[in-house]
């Protein structure tokens, strides 16, 4: 049985944009198991990744790339 | 500047004072490399300052760990003076633009400040709306279909016509074929 690597992400939301990292989250979720939740000034971001976090971190790009395209510089 | 490397992780970690380098700048920094490495950002204890996790795609030595940050910081600069350039110089542009779109509806200067500047002012608008249709009749004048074929202008008769002359001027057997052609043509 594989082992699962759950990761969690935390992202700031003075630098990642709500809605950016819930169409991240809608994308992704065909690909893993991810849980999103609201903490203070951070957004929770819970991946169950099978795989050396690899989905976790394009993840946490794409949302970043969401967010600068959103600024629209 | 204080920089963590983390050799396990292939990641390189620092922070970037906001004070220097705004948030839109370190975004148009991360804008660049984000299809070649992997970016995190965070907010820093300190005030005034942004964390930058950059972590390749691939393993990395420590070297070039240091490498990815120092192009990363290079472009930061790179994004502040092009902004910098970019506001000193955004009234120039206008001008320009402006002085470009007014030579092309041919308009001329407005006067300066004066008290008959808002008549002027509504004879300009009409000038101009009296341009734009002129424009327009002449476009919807001279719009030809997009099939080559259909050749509305008979440039492919002229063409024809041109090739030929070069054939015969080349070629006088050809040259008096085509006249023998012509004389038939008139043969009583």
């Amino acid at each position: 049985m594989a082992k699962k690597n759950n990761v969690t992400l935390k992202l700031s939301h003075a630098l990642y944009n709500q809605n950016c990292v819930e169409i991240a989250v809608e994308e992704f979720s065909k690909m893993a198991e991810i849980a999103i939740s609201k903490q203070g000034k951070y957004t929770e971001v819970l991946i169950v990744d099978d795989d050396e976090k690899s989905i976790s971190l394009e993840f946490a790009n794409y949302a970043l790339f969401l967010t600068i395209q959103l600024n629209d510089f | 500047m204080k920089m963590a490397i983390n050799s396990k992780n292939d990641s390189v970690l620092f922070s970037v004072s906001t004070r220097i380098y705004s948030k839109d700048i370190i975004y148009k920094a991360c804008y660049v490399f984000i299809d070649k490495m992997y970016i995190f950002l965070d907010i820093s204890d300190k005030k005034d300052a942004i964390l930058v996790t950059l972590r390749g795609k691939a393993p990395l030595l420590k070297n070039e760990l240091e490498k990815l940050k120092g192009e990363f910081m290079n472009e930061l600069l790179n994004s502040l003076i092009r902004e910098n350039v970019s506001k000193r110089n955004q009234k120039i542009l206008e001008q320009i633009v402006g002085g470009a779109m007014g030579a092309a509806l041919g308009i001329q200067k407005r006067a300066e400040a004066s008290e008959k500047e808002n008549d002027d002012n509504l004879k300009d608008d009409e000038d101009i709306e009296a341009a734009v249709a002129a424009l327009r009749k002449e476009l919807d004048a001279i719009e030809i279909e997009d099939d080559y074929e259909a050749d509305a202008l008979g440039i492919r008769n002229i063409a024809m016509e041109e090739t030929n002359v070069g054939k015969a001027a080349l070629s006088p057997s050809l040259g008096k074929q085509n006249n023998k052609k012509k004389n038939n043509g008139k043969k009583k």
